[in-house]
Formats: structure tokens, sequence, C-alpha cells
């Protein structure tokens, strides 16, 4: 974790420009253009120019934290991987203004270049700096920043280029004048905004002027003056990289650093202190340096030099809190913390010194167990608002002494009933959120679904005064909602959301960017891409593969192919697949558990893991807690929480994948580019597997039965002809590899931070069968100079499951395919005195068969990227 | 260098001019959907319900009660694409078959009855599964003099009620032209509705849908008592 990267870690910046966009445009696009009529050429990083050149996507080490993409824009002019589609450089309304930076923080250096591209040649721009707000709809964009506690200014009025870019340099020295006597000015610690209004004469919408996406800068001393930034919190592990540097440990676990991979690792004699100390914000480190230890003391470490293992020194044997005491942040999932290394010795955060989370985010946080119930204790009450508007509401009985408190909103699925998600309700409650699960029109289908779930958030944000006697008014956050549905009710939010986005519906009390996070538990999929569709909200869905009538059967009607709904969605997007979960389990109706298959879990089993994940789902999408996406992406068998059901059934795989303004650079879609020996980003691909095909993910023959040549076989991730996720399959029996040579101008990684992937064993394939567990493979960089460095994937724990053992839908065992994100930070390829360059990456090789991996099997494969944080 | 303040600042004032516009005009809480052809988009996007399979004639086989009623305030019956306003019909108590109302999230099959002014979609309230009872509501003319007498009432093929258009509805209907379907008789409209023997039927008059609702409820309770606590969810104040 720690501040964004880039700011302290690098030791130089990126030659190479980027100069194109992300592939994945919005596939809207495709009604109105065949993509194959479009000359496709290499661009930047991760990018692909469609049609010529429109914005310039942002590079792996930018500074800037994007947010607030083109979604829920004025006139349907959505664009997931920018601001709101524009007239613009290309004259393409399905592409917009993308704002990123360029240079580092350094408030002396001042070399930050914040820059609009895609905009129309000579077009005027202005940009604004403030602090985040929810966007509403303005002029053909979105509005996204405001005062905040901040304040709101504006730079000069800058023209954009010929090449349609507005380029806003000397930021600091321009905000000296900000605010009464300069008050607006930055300073080191300072964390801002930046948004780029800008005139589209020709724009879709008609206002003449858009906006671009924003971005997040935090501000730092000089790179002489501040301490080194890096992670070194986690655990040690049996194998190489040794060491599993992460963002969040549960209490009660030990707590380790590692100097391994830092300029001190062998700096052989030298006694260091280490310090655990309260997490601190980047304005609160410049302000106090000081060092407190939250153990009571500092500990001091002499650096032996040696293996990898000698680099590492035990922090805390599992004492140190993450329980959050009872008060205003005891609604926390966890309690952080940054990691200092006192090089000198002084007690003080100075230049020289090491730091993990430096910049407003912490090192890591200790988890609470996230299973038991939270601080607060839970008041429910069934409310009347007329048909189809009648309501169950949870909410912290002491909510009079809190604050505005996120909503969470839950919509049943047919034949379930409103009152039966207790569990999600009291649970959620009793971390402070306010919970209202209302009767949904699932009957005539999901139009109507969509309908109730719409016109019940409206009617409890519109009812606040009235509902529970008042109690709730003024302590909601409208801006602040997530939605989670049920079967019918899963695909009805998705449709709600799509919807408000193109004011198919016009709320009355809450606006489309204050739908935070949409998750759908078993959802079906009776509507095309056009309508059911979570566009760039983020999006988790809840499978369960034993699920009786959602049930997932690549045999059966995609309307039960729950995970078409995950493939649309352009944001962020998880999943959370549980092995042995029927479709009743997911409610706490009681009953049948509407399940097949072996292992069943009961209602208690998957409510405990259910609970728990909807609990850091909206920490982090509603309230921004750090640390907790490691619930969404580690291994489950390495990281869950604590009071998890403990049984050999359980069994959880998780996917996740970045949004597409998060600068990632895509090595390859498997969508865009169809020849096998190219990658979508131009890396040339080689392999020697078997069976090896690019293709779309879905099954082709309507049974699961393995061995019939169907290489997408239990593949259930594709509807009509506008879904269009595409992967590669391929086996083998023998040491094999997949290897991507990465283009000269994309070899520099060393601003990423993972590289990333998915990966299914292919159901009741004899390759698949032949050793029903985990399945690993080895990941290997080269640099051009020759030196490579190899991680096996199971060195974290874990591998890619096998699928779950239920009979059915043609011969033998095994059900649809379930994908598992693998990410592999890229400087564990540099522990233990590997010499490889991360900025001259020749090649990304992945080897199958080999020693310590699997000697056979048949996986599907997919999104592999570079991830920028 | 200006702030925020400084007037001249052409995007804020187009910006905030923009937004205050569109907070001015926008409507309020309304489905929009007259501004799109939502229909057509839902038929070439949507996935078709399967092959409609053979009518089970004995998916409905009998009527516990049929209760006319009036609404002051009218309803939108949504088991249909044309989405009619109802201000009156009937509230039936159906025998049914109870594999055919199970509860899925898959496509149901939907439930007609053929009445004098033309095929209608019935609501079902409940699902019935347990009992093998199902109430429903049934939108039509309770003034027409034969009312329900000799209305066919059966399962149709699967499909999401809200798709269905008047075409649909009427195939539905020339399906089971030649096929024994439950019919209601004068006999089980006595035993069903004790006032369809008179002049003028004596007709539920209530305000609103969520007084059927409660109506149902009740009906509920006592015919599907498996469905009871489902039931008492209409039932709070």
């Amino acid at each position: 974790m720690g501040i964004p990267k880039g700011t302290f870690d690098r030791s130089g910046t990126l030659s190479c420009m980027n100069d194109g966009r992300f592939p994945l445009r919005s596939r809207l696009p495709r009604l109105l253009r065949p993509i194959a009529s479009l000359p496709v050429v290499a661009a930047g990083f991760g990018t692909l120019v469609l049609g010529g050149s429109a914005a310039q996507g942002a590079q792996l080490d930018q500074v800037g934290v994007p947010f607030c993409s083109g979604d829920g824009c004025p006139c349907g002019n959505e664009s997931a991987d920018s601001g709101c589609g524009n007239d613009g450089f290309d004259l393409d309304p399905t592409t917009g203004g993308l704002l990123s930076t360029q240079g580092t923080a350094d408030v002396v250096a001042d070399d930050l270049e914040v820059m609009a591209s895609g905009l129309a040649p000579g077009a005027l721009s202005v940009m604004f700096m403030g602090s985040p707000a929810s966007s509403v709809r303005n002029g053909d964009g979105l509005l996204c920043i405001g005062a905040g506690t901040t304040g709101l200014f504006r730079f000069p009025v800058t023209v954009a280029d010929a090449r349609g870019t507005a380029t806003f340099g000397s930021i600091v020295q321009e905000s000296q004048t900000f605010g009464p006597g300069g008050t607006g000015a930055l300073v080191a610690g300072d964390t801002r905004s930046f948004q780029v209004f800008y005139r589209d004469a020709a724009g879709p919408c008609g206002a003449a002027f858009n906006s671009t996406n924003g971005v997040t800068v935090t501000f730092v001393e000089p790179e002489a003056q501040r301490p080194t930034e890096l992670e070194i919190g986690g655990r040690p592990l049996a194998e190489f990289p040794h060491f599993e540097r992460v963002d969040a440990i549960n209490e009660g676990d030990t707590l380790y650093l590692t100097l391994d991979g830092t300029p001190l690792a062998q700096a052989v004699g030298t006694t260091v202190d280490l310090f655990v100390v309260a997490d601190k914000s980047a304005a609160e480190w410049a302000q106090d340096p000081s060092l407190v230890d939250a153990r009571g003391s500092s500990q001091s470490f002499t650096i032996l030099g040696g293996p990898a293992a000698a680099a590492i020194a035990t922090l805390d044997a599992g004492t140190l809190q993450g329980t959050p005491s009872p008060g205003p942040d005891g609604d926390r999932v966890g309690i952080a913390y940054d990691l200092v290394v006192d090089v000198d010795r002084d007690g003080l955060l100075g230049p020289g010194d090491i730091v993990d989370g430096g910049g407003d985010a912490p090192a890591l946080i200790i988890a609470r167990d996230t299973v038991a119930p939270g601080q607060h204790a839970v008041t429910d009450l069934l409310y009347n608002g007329g048909v189809f508007l009648r309501q169950k509401i949870y909410y912290p009985s002491d909510i009079a002494t809190l604050g505005q408190l996120p909503l969470v909103i839950v919509s049943h699925g047919n034949g379930h009933d409103y009152r039966w998600y207790d569990y999600i309700g009291n649970h959620l409650a009793s971390y402070g959120y306010v919970v209202m699960s209302h009767q949904n029109n699932t009957g005539p289908g999901i139009e109507s679904a969509s309908r109730t779930t719409l016109t019940n958030t409206d009617e409890f944000l519109g009812n606040l005064d009235t509902i529970a006697g008042g109690a709730l008014q003024g302590h909601v956050n409208a801006r602040r909602i997530g939605w989670i549905g049920h079967s019918r009710g899963a695909e009805g939010i998705a449709r709600a959301y799509q919807r408000i986005s193109e004011g198919d519906y016009v709320p009355n009390f809450f606006h489309t960017s204050d739908i935070r996070i949409l998750s759908s538990m078993a959802p079906t999929i009776f509507l095309g891409f056009q309508l059911s569709n979570p566009r760039g909200v983020p999006f988790h869905l809840f499978t369960g593969s034993a699920d009786d009538d959602v049930n997932g059967s690549a045999g059966a009607s995609h309307i039960v192919h729950s995970f078409i709904l995950h493939e649309r969605a352009e944001g962020e997007r998880l999943v959370t697949a549980l092995h042995g979960a029927g479709h009743g389990v997911f409610h706490s109706g009681g009953g049948n558990r509407v399940a097949d298959g072996p292992c069943l879990l009961t209602f208690n089993e998957t409510h405990q893991i259910v609970r728990a994940h909807f609990l850091a789902l909206m920490a982090h999408y509603l309230r921004d807690e750090p640390g907790v996406k490691d619930f969404f992406w580690r291994q489950y068998e390495s990281f869950s929480p604590i009071g998890r059901p403990v049984s050999p059934c359980i069994t959880v795989n998780q996917e996740y994948r970045d949004g597409p303004l998060a600068g990632n650079f895509v090595i390859d879609d498997f969508q865009s580019e169809p020849d096998t020996a190219l990658a979508s980003s131009g890396a040339e691909v080689t392999f020697d597997l078997l069976s090896f095909e690019e293709g779309r993910l879905v099954d082709s023959d309507s049974t699961m039965t393995g061995g019939l040549g169907n290489s997408f076989n239990g593949m259930t991730r594709i509807k009509g002809v506008l879904d269009d996720s595409g992967g590669i399959a391929f086996s083998w029996n023998s040491p094999s590899f997949l290897r991507y040579e990465l283009p000269i101008d994309h070899q520099d990684i060393s601003g990423g931070q993972f590289v990333s992937f998915r990966a299914t064993q292919m159901t009741r394939e004899p390759e698949t069968t032949a050793a029903l567990e985990d399945l690993t493979f080895n990941v290997t960089l080269e640099d051009s100079l020759g030196r490579s460095s190899t991680i096996n994937i199971g060195a974290y724990g874990g591998g890619i499951e096998e699928p779950y053992q239920r009979t059915g839908s043609g011969g033998g065992a095994g059900w649809s395919n379930e994908f598992e994100t693998i990410r592999i930070r890229l400087t564990d390829f540099t522990m233990d005195g590997t010499a490889l360059d991360l900025t001259d990456i020749a090649y990304v090789q992945f080897d199958f068969g080999g020693p310590g991996a699997s000697p056979v099997g048949f996986i599907g494969f997919d999104e592999l990227q570079i991830t920028a944080r | 260098m200006n702030s925020t303040t400084t007037t001249s600042a052409i995007a804020l004032i187009l910006a905030v001019g923009a937004a205050t516009t569109w907070f001015a005009t926008r409507s309020e809480g309304t489905p929009q959907e007259g501004q799109q052809d939502r229909r057509s988009r839902i038929e070439a996007d949507a996935t078709p319900a399967p092959p409609a399979g053979a009518i089970r004639t004995t998916g409905v086989n009998r009527i516990l009660r049929a209760v006319p009623f009036r609404l002051t305030v009218p309803y939108t019956h949504y088991y249909r694409a044309d989405q009619p306003a109802v201000s009156e019909g009937w509230l039936v108590v159906l025998g049914v078959s109870p594999d055919l109302v199970r509860p899925t999230n898959d496509f149901q099959p939907v439930l007609y009855a053929g009445l004098p002014g033309g095929t209608q979609t019935l609501e079902r309230i409940n699902q019935g599964h347990v009992d093998g009872v199902t109430v429903a509501f049934l939108p039509g003319d309770i003034d027409d003099p034969s009312g329900l007498r000799g209305a066919p009432i059966w399962f149709g093929a699967p499909e999401l009620p809200e798709r269905l258009t008047e075409p649909m509805i009427e195939t539905e209907r020339e399906r089971i032209e030649d096929l024994d379907v439950f019919t209601v008789t004068e006999a089980a409209l006595r035993d069903a509705e004790p006032s369809a023997s008179q002049p003028s039927p004596k007709a539920l008059q209530l305000a609103s849908r969520q007084d059927l609702e409660e109506t149902a409820a009740e009906l509920i309770i006592q015919y599907a008592p498996g469905d009871r606590e489902f039931a008492e969810g209409f039932l709070i104040d």
C-alpha cells in the first residue's frame, strides 16, 4: 500500500509516452461502427488506438489517482475509460476527455503536469482543483469535484494543442495565489483532486462543453527531504519470493517486515530501529514526523545480509489490535498502521528512512473478525409505503449519536421475501450501515423488479422524516448507496442502474453516481447486453456452485449463467464463487437450500462467508476504508475472515479486475486481436501448448462432458452477440510454455504494481480430472539482458482450484468454470538479490508442467495485465 | 491566477448554469420509458422464452373463491406488456398443480383466463406450491353479464409476463381451443362467488390495490396456509 506508486520508489521516469487508449471501448459503439473496419495500431501503455488517436492513456506510474469515469452521462455518451464521450479529437461520441498526470508530486520540483487529452484541437480548457464530490450531470459531462474542505480553485484557461491535449503545469506555483492570502497554496501532504472542463462545440448532448474524469494527487516533499516509500509489511513464504507483502493481515496473526529488496538489504552490520506506528496521513506525517510505536516501543534490527530469510523481522506476534475500540472509528474493518525503518535512529521519519504508509493510505490494516457482529445493537422495523413499497429496515439503535451512515438496499428474488435478509441487515447495521430490504415485484420480470428497486430507494430516502418516527432523518448518506440483489432481483439492480444511467428513470432523491457498488447474488440473465448491464459502476457477483435454480450449468439456458452479468461490467468487477452453496442459502428464509451437488454448505456457513464479504465490500466502496481490498483477491486459503466456517468443504474462488481508468497496461485482453501470435497490446506470443485456442468464453456444445474437443467446455460468460468476453484455452502433459514478448516501448513496467491474470481449470476435461487439486504453474519475468526471475503461483498459497464436483449436464463430474485472479507483485520478482531490471522487461512467460508445477492440466486464461496500483 | 470567485471563469459559469438548468427541469421520480422505444429494445435484446410445451389441462383444477372487486384508485397490471390500469376484476383462489407454481427464478408458466372481453393474464400473489392453491388478481369487467361463467383458466407457456403482447396472449388462447382445460362452471361459480347468481353481483369496494392485497393475504392464510408467512408480509401497518 502506501502512497501512489512512483512517488517515492521510482528511480526514473518512463521514457515513452502513452499516446493511445485502451482497446476495450464501450461495447455499445460496436453497434454503430463495425470494429473490423477500424485500423488498429499499437500505442502506449496498455492501449491501442481505434481509428486514430483520441486521448492519452495514463502511465503505469502516474501519481494521479483517476476517478469519476464517464458513467451516467447526460445523453448516453458513456465512456468507461475517460470522462463522458465528446466530439473532441476523434469526432467519436463514445470516447471522452481523459485526465492523467505526468511527473512527480514533489512540491519543490513542481514538475507535475496534468493533461487533458482527447479534446478538440484549440479547445478552451479550464482546470479546477478541489475535493472529490458526487458526480452530477453538467453540460455534456459530469461535475465530479467541489469545494469540500479544501476549497475550489481555478487554473488559467488553456488551449488544447494540435493533438487535442491541454496541459497544465507549474501546479504548485500557480496555487500560491489561491485563497485569501494564499491559504490555498499547495504544500507537502496536501491531497487535491483535479478536473478539466473544456469547450466541445459539437458535443453529443448539445451543451457545447464537457469535462474529463478527475484525478487525485497527494503532494510530497522533495526526494532528498523525504523517506523512501516501499512496501515492507507482510508474511514469510516457504519458497521464493520468500515474503508476501500485504495490505491486510488478520488480528492475532504474526506481522513481519522484510528489508529484502530494499537498499538496506545488503548493508551488513547496520542496525536500524523498526516502528509500527498508528496510521498517519501524508499531511499528518508532514506536520509531525515523530515515531511513536503502537507496540509500546520500537525494536532494533541488525542487518545480517545473506539469504532473504535473514532480512525478515518479526514485528508482532499477534498482539496488535485489529478490532477498533467502540466509538467513532469502531465500525472500521480493521486498524491501520504505518511501518517505518528508522535508519538514522533519531525517532523521526526523515530522509534516508524507509516508510510503508507515508502517504494517505496506511502500510496495512490489522483486520478484525468480520464475521462477528459490530459494535452497535440493531433496531429493525417493518415499513409500509404502499403497494410494492413494503420494507424491512435495519439501523444502529444508537443512530441518534451517529453521523450520516451509508445506505445498503436489498432486492430479493422471485419466490423470496423482503424479510428474508436479516443476516445481511443485522450484520451491516451493527457496523453502522442503514439497510433496507424491500418488496420486489419480480413476478412480471426484470423490468418490474428494477422499477421496485428504484421506487423503493426513492420511497425510503423521501420519507426519512417519518420512517422509524424520524429516527433516521439526517443520518442516512444518500450519496453512498450500495445495491444488493438476489436472483431476479440481482439482475434487477443491474437493470435499475442501467435505467437511471440512461435517464429511463429519474430518481427524486439520489443520482446515478450515488450508487457506489452493485452486488448480485446468483443473478438471472433474462435481458441482453443493452438492458441488464452494470456499466461502469463497481460490480460484485456471488455465485453458488450448487445452485439448483440459477444453476449455472453450461448445458442450461443462458438465463442461469450468472457470470454473464459480471462479464458485462466495465468498471471494477469482482466475483466470489462459493462451492456447495445453493440458491436458497443466500437468504435467511430457511426452507429448502435449493441445492444440488456434494459438500453442500449450510445456511449458517454461507451466511458467515457472505456477510463478512458484504462488510468488506461496503467498507471499501461506501467508506473508502483502506486495506480491505485484500479480501477481494488474495487466495481464500491464505487470507480470509477470522470467523469463517472451517470445513474441508469450504472453497471460495475470487476474481478481481480494476476499472479501465486505473491505468493498467493490458498485455492481452484476448478480445481485440484474433491472431494467436499477437496480443492486443502488440506483444508477440509464442507457445508450445496443446489444444491452444482463442475464442469467446462460451461452451459451444451445451454439454459439460469432457474430452469432446470443446476447448471452452464449461464456460458460461457469454449470451448474445454483444457479449464479447474472450480468452484462451490450452492443455499440456509435458513441460510447455506461453511467452509474451513485450513491445519495445512497453518494456518499462517498473511503475506497475502486479502482474495479473485470471485462470480456471477446464471442467471435466481429462487433463483436469487427472489430478483433482489446486493447479499451479510458474510465472517468469525476463529482462532484455536475459536475466529472469520465476515465481510459482502456489507460493502464496492455493492455486487454480479444481472444479466443483457436481454431476449432471453431461457425463462426468465438475461444474461450470470459475476463474480465479492471480496477482503477483512485480517487486516480488526482484527479491533475494535477483538481478532483474523492471524498467526493461522483454518477456512475460508462463511455464506449465515443469518442476514444482502441475504436470498435466487444461485451463482457460484471460485478462493478462500489469496493474498500476 | 484566479479563484473560483472570479466570475470570468467561463467553464464554471457554464457548469453551474447547466447544472441548475438540469436540476430545474428534471422530472420527479418518474419512469421515462416514453423517451425510448423500450419495448422494441427488450424484444431485440432479450432471451426468448423456451419453446412452449404442451398445455397441461389439469394445471388449474378448481376455483375455490371468486371475489369481484372495484377499486377507487386503479393499479397498473404489470403482467402484460401494455400494462393497463385496473379498477375492477376478481380476486380468485385456484387449485393448481404444485409443480407449475414451484418457486423459481427461471421462466414460469403464465396463468391466463379467457374472458368475454378478451384473454387476460392473472397476477399470482402467492406461489402456492405447498398447498396447491394460488391466490391471484384477474382484471376484468365484472359487470359483464357472463362474468366468469364459462371462462377457461389455464397455465400457458413459460414467459416473463411483462413481455406479453396482445398477439402473444391471443396465441396462448388459440393453443387451448381444442383442449379440455379447466373452465369455470355455473356450479363452481356459485360455490366460489355466492353473490354471482344475483342480478348485480356484490363487488368488494376497496380504496386501492393495497387494500386488495390485504384481502388477498387473508385468503392466502385461509386457503394456502403454507404461504402464511409470505401473506403476513402484506399485513404490516
